[in-house]
């Protein structure tokens, strides 16, 4: 399977290996992908358990550092950046919601959104946080801490957190994974709403068809290595097939 | 940073430590300071009115200590009185003439030894202090007396005292408002030794300053007008505030030191917790340096609140040690505390060093907490000990084993040092090594619990967290060692001291000076059958005071050969009453004390009206007299011993104090700490059917576990040194000595971290009526409230 990479993509990835521990014992999670995420696009990555998909994640978003090939946000190449400059480029240029523990137990809702921006040494402007909160429905929760919040109301919050910044691209590692269906289903609106009117790229791991019915494209990951795609899947049922094919055919 | 402040607000429990170790730290401090302020010479309450002191030409000594004043000769101090008296602005020149003298009450002699060598005076010298009379009149003939009104003698009244010739009867002619006893200038000449001190009563209207400066006395005496005029406080009292301060800076030293130790502990502790929050940040954009500086807030403002308290508490509480001070020989009578805002500014300052360096391990490893670590659930600890640990930790063991072994041959001034530095060393060498030993201890103490369920999870929890298990029984592992080690030492060197010195006294019994008194008088001597010292000063030509012993055993100068003087060689000597006169080498003999002569007792007696004698070692029966009382030989050695060990007891208690104080409370701290952590665990647990008794129950027997391995691992540190220290002890005297096991204080100290620990394991369990972990452990992520 081939990717072009012609236009400009807001996430590149060339040749990217991982490989985790030395020896014998060498684990092999990512194997030469090269994949690019195009601007204003929704990708979902799906793959069986100890496929890479994770990892792939991890790499592209710039929180781990690949073995060998090259990452790319907005084009800036992370490979050679040191640490402090990686978070500098994570702070502006990437947003995260994780599947859980995504806010800081201490700050309200409204403080953990301002978070990434003062950071950055900036103050947010008038009206942007709460706006912010706003588009996410918990405009009335603006002061209420984590703890007081319930976990879809929580993802929310991260996803607000995640946006505020304008990021080039927003990175979702299983956000739906601790959170029911009507949870799950406001969750991935506002994801798939911030692609459609704000041209956010977003990239999505996921072991769930239904969430991964909400992408533009989706990436079937097996054994580090990118396996099938799927455009504008028609459905979860075809995603939910492709997935089985794919767990038939690494059985056997 | 808004952070920080949120922070510090909403993980209030986890900061609780922290705060209490401050506060506690900076207390000390601050009170320490407060006494140190307090504890500054000052011009002797009895010289306070004089503007301007002549003192007499000083010497300091080449290896440091404090300057001494050689007295003037009876010439110097008529023509300084004659000089001074004729100077423009100068209405009175008086010498200071002091004397030992003691009120005796049925017999006895009252009141503080130390105060009572120099409590006597001339009446003359009475213009010298503020003090009024309120009664009576001068003391005008021999036997006639001035006293303090607040004795309740009246005027007219009988007074019976002790004088360095022996008891005496006065009647009291007046009563002023302070303390001494002053006599007509005739008694006070006879009875004092030499004039050190000159003290000047000026015109209405003269510039003290200019007075001092117009005198032009050359080498002969030194004009001290303001502040400088505390240079004429007795030698007593200055030695008596140095070894004050010794001791405020060995508890300062020790507070700062054990506070940060409990703030590094305490904020590594909560830093390995926090990993997966830190996580969070990084991913969000947070560089190292803002963690690094995030941590360093968090624990600034805790220091602030926590040294408000502190600075302020401390300084309250210092006044309560004046009596206690006074009493062990720590500060002169009359020492009192005031309130010192620099003190406490100082304080509240050095509580943020404190604070910043505890925190600033902690502070550069969460900073290199991979953004990953966000995504991780709490993860198991990696390895227990790092490379680092066991490098540092075996440095410190052998460091600080070194400093100890040193102890035993060290003198009596380098112990103190010896003591703290081999003891703090081998705390942090403790701590970092704990986390090896803790665990394959701990398995071994559980091993026959290994079947039932509270075993089972105690023996496999603490594998799991090596960490926190250590983090516990090292401040323990720490408290014990340092508490055997130190005092068991010294108990044993005690000992052994006694067992020497006794060995050295031929005789059965001795006759020594009763309790209060200084010394035996003259007549007390007399009394007895015996040999005995009288024990006085001389100095050289350069004012370098020299021990001087007057015997009845010897009819010249002998002396000893460290002062390099040959048999004929002729020495001037100025005495006490600062005759000087040349005295023949007639001996120079080993058996002399090192820099000290010996003089025909008569001899000294002449020349030092104010001489006592240290003891008389009876060749006859013990003739009760004034001030004198019978003692064994044994006995009296010990008394000398205990002396000196009363200080060096204050010395341990208060070491031993603020080091066992700390440990319990890092211990509790980190028990408290790592059980509301463990929230999850205990929902779990829970959940499978344990009771609530049955989750505390592990907890506490986790608590107890690790006090016993930690308690186990000081003994096996400090038992071995202990015994080592005792066969040096042996070998330098030549005899067997006990070994003295300080089983009070092992049993206090284990007792105290025992308690603690089990305290505060079990008080998050005890709080909210028995369930408070449950009823929110099981809430989704983000709920990581450490307040319960």
């Amino acid at each position: 399977m081939t990717t072009t990479l012609q236009t400009r993509q807001a996430v590149e990835l060339w040749s990217v290996t991982r490989r985790f521990g030395a020896g014998e014992h060498t684990v092999t999670a990512l194997n030469h992908i090269t994949v690019g995420f195009a601007p204003a696009s929704f990708t979902a990555v799906m793959g069986p358990s100890g496929s890479g998909k994770s990892t792939l994640l991890h790499c592209a978003a710039g929180l781990d550092r690949v073995t060998e090939g090259r990452v790319l946000i907005d084009g800036v190449d992370l490979t050679p950046l040191s640490e402090k400059a990686l978070t500098r480029v994570r702070r502006e240029r990437v947003g995260f919601v994780f599947q859980a523990f995504n806010l800081v137990g201490a700050l309200t809702a409204e403080q953990n959104v301002e978070l990434p921006l003062r950071l950055a040494g900036r103050r947010a402007a008038a009206g942007q946080v709460r706006s912010m909160l706003r588009e996410v429905g918990l405009a009335d929760r603006a002061t209420h801490r984590p703890s007081e919040l319930s976990g879809g109301q929580q993802q929310r919050v991260a996803i607000a957190r995640a946006l505020v910044t304008e990021p080039a691209v927003l990175f979702a590692d299983e956000p739906t994974g601790a959170l029911d269906n009507t949870a799950s289903r406001e969750v991935l609106r506002l994801l798939r709403s911030a692609v459609d009117r704000h041209a956010q790229t977003v990239v999505m791991v996921t072991h769930d068809p239904l969430a991964a019915a909400h992408a533009d494209r989706v990436l079937f990951l097996a054994d580090g290595a990118i396996v099938d795609e799927l455009r504008e899947p028609r459905g979860a049922e075809q995603i939910a097939s492709r997935m089985a094919h794919l767990e038939t055919r690494g059985l056997g | 940073m808004i952070l920080a402040k949120e922070m510090v607000r909403h993980r209030w429990a986890s900061f609780l430590g922290t705060f209490a170790a401050l506060a506690v730290g900076v207390a000390v401090i601050s009170g320490s300071l407060a006494l140190w302020a307090s504890a500054q010479p000052r011009t002797p309450k009895p010289l306070a009115a004089a503007e301007v002191l002549i003192a007499s030409p000083s010497y300091d000594p080449p290896e440091g200590g404090f300057p001494t004043y050689r007295p003037w000769s009876p010439e110097e101090v008529d023509e300084l009185v004659a000089r001074a008296g004729r100077a423009a602005g100068v209405a009175a020149a008086i010498p200071d003439r002091t004397f030992y003298v003691q009120r005796l009450v049925d017999g006895r002699p009252v009141g503080n030894a130390r105060d009572a060598v120099h409590s006597g005076r001339g009446w003359a010298s009475a213009g010298l202090s503020p003090y009024q009379l309120l009664q009576g009149s001068a003391p005008d003939r021999p036997g006639g007396v001035v006293v303090d009104a607040a004795l309740g003698v009246p005027v007219g009244g009988q007074l019976p005292v002790l004088t360095a010739s022996g008891p005496a009867t006065w009647t009291v002619t007046g009563t002023i408002d302070g303390p001494g006893l002053y006599v007509d200038d005739a008694t006070a000449r006879s009875l004092a030794g030499g004039v050190t001190v000159i003290g000047l009563r000026l015109t209405p209207g003269a510039d003290a300053e200019r007075v001092a400066e117009g005198l032009g006395l050359g080498a002969l005496g030194e004009p001290l007008t303001g502040a400088e005029r505390s240079a004429a406080e007795p030698a007593q009292d200055t030695r008596t505030r140095w070894l004050g301060a010794q001791l405020i800076i060995a508890t300062v030293l020790v507070g700062g030191f054990v506070a940060v130790f409990v703030v590094a502990s305490t904020c590594a502790f909560s830093a390995a917790q926090r990993r997966r929050e830190i996580g969070l940040l990084r991913a969000i954009g947070a560089t190292p340096g803002q963690v690094r500086r995030l941590l360093l807030a968090e624990v600034l403002l805790v220091a602030l609140g926590a040294g408000v308290l502190g600075a302020v508490g401390g300084a309250l509480l210092a006044p309560l040690l004046e009596g206690p001070f006074v009493a062990v020989g720590l500060e002169p009578a009359g020492f009192r505390v005031g309130l010192s805002w620099w003190a406490m500014a100082a304080a509240l300052a050095a509580g943020m060093v404190v604070a910043a360096l505890g925190v600033w391990m902690s502070a550069r490893r969460a900073s290199r907490v991979p953004a990953l670590d966000a995504l991780r659930e709490a993860a198991a600890e990696k390895r227990p000990m790092t490379l680092s640990r066991w490098i540092f930790g075996g440095l410190g063991v052998v460091a600080g084993g070194g400093l100890a072994a040193l102890l035993p041959g060290s003198t009596a001034e380098q112990k103190p040092t010896i003591v703290l530095g081999s003891a703090m060393v081998l705390l942090v060498a403790a701590a970092l090594l704990a986390p090896a030993v803790v665990v394959p201890l701990v398995r071994l103490v559980t091993w026959p619990f290994r079947r039932g369920a509270t075993g089972m999870l105690v023996r496999e929890g603490t594998t799991v967290a090596a960490r926190r298990v250590a983090s516990t029984a090292a401040p323990v592992l720490a408290a014990v060692g340092f508490a055997v080690l130190l005092v068991g030492t010294f108990q044993t060197a005690n000992e052994a001291v006694g067992i020497e010195d006794t060995a050295k006294i031929p005789e059965r019994a001795v006759a020594a000076p009763a309790a209060a008194a200084p010394g035996l008088t003259e007549a007390a001597v007399h009394a007895q059958r015996g040999r005995s010292e009288l024990s006085s000063v001389v100095y050289l030509a350069s004012g370098e005071p020299i021990r001087a012993t007057g015997s009845a055993e010897v009819d010249g100068l002998v002396v000893a050969p460290s002062l390099g003087w040959r048999v004929g060689e002729s020495v001037a000597l100025r005495f006490v009453d600062g005759t000087v006169q040349p005295v023949t080498v007639a001996q120079v003999s080993d058996e002399v004390f090192i820099d000290t002569v010996v003089l025909p007792r008569a001899l000294v007696r002449t020349h030092d009206p104010t001489a006592l004698t240290e003891v008389v070692y009876l060749a006859g029966p013990f003739t009760p007299v004034a001030g004198a009382e019978e003692l064994t030989a044994r006995a009296y050695v010990e008394r000398q011993a205990a002396e000196e060990g009363d200080l060096i007891n204050l010395f341990l208690a208060v070491l031993l104090g603020i080091s066992v104080g700390y440990t319990g409370l890092a211990v509790a701290n980190t028990l408290l700490m790592a059980t509301y952590g463990r929230r999850q665990e205990f929902v779990t647990l829970h959940r499978t059917g344990a009771t609530t008794g049955q989750t505390l129950r592990v907890v506490v027997v986790e608590a107890m576990v690790a006090v016993a391995a930690g308690t186990l691992l000081g003994l096996a540190v400090a038992v071995p040194a202990l015994f080592e220290a005792r066969a040096g002890l042996a070998e330098e005297i030549g005899a067997d000595v006990t070994l003295v096991m300080p089983w009070g204080t092992l049993a206090a100290v284990v007792g105290v971290c025992g308690g603690l620990a089990v305290t505060a394991s079990a008080l998050p369990f005890l709080r909210r009526g028995g369930l408070p972990l449950l009823r929110r452990g099981g809430s989704a992520a983000g709920a990581r409230t450490m307040a319960g």
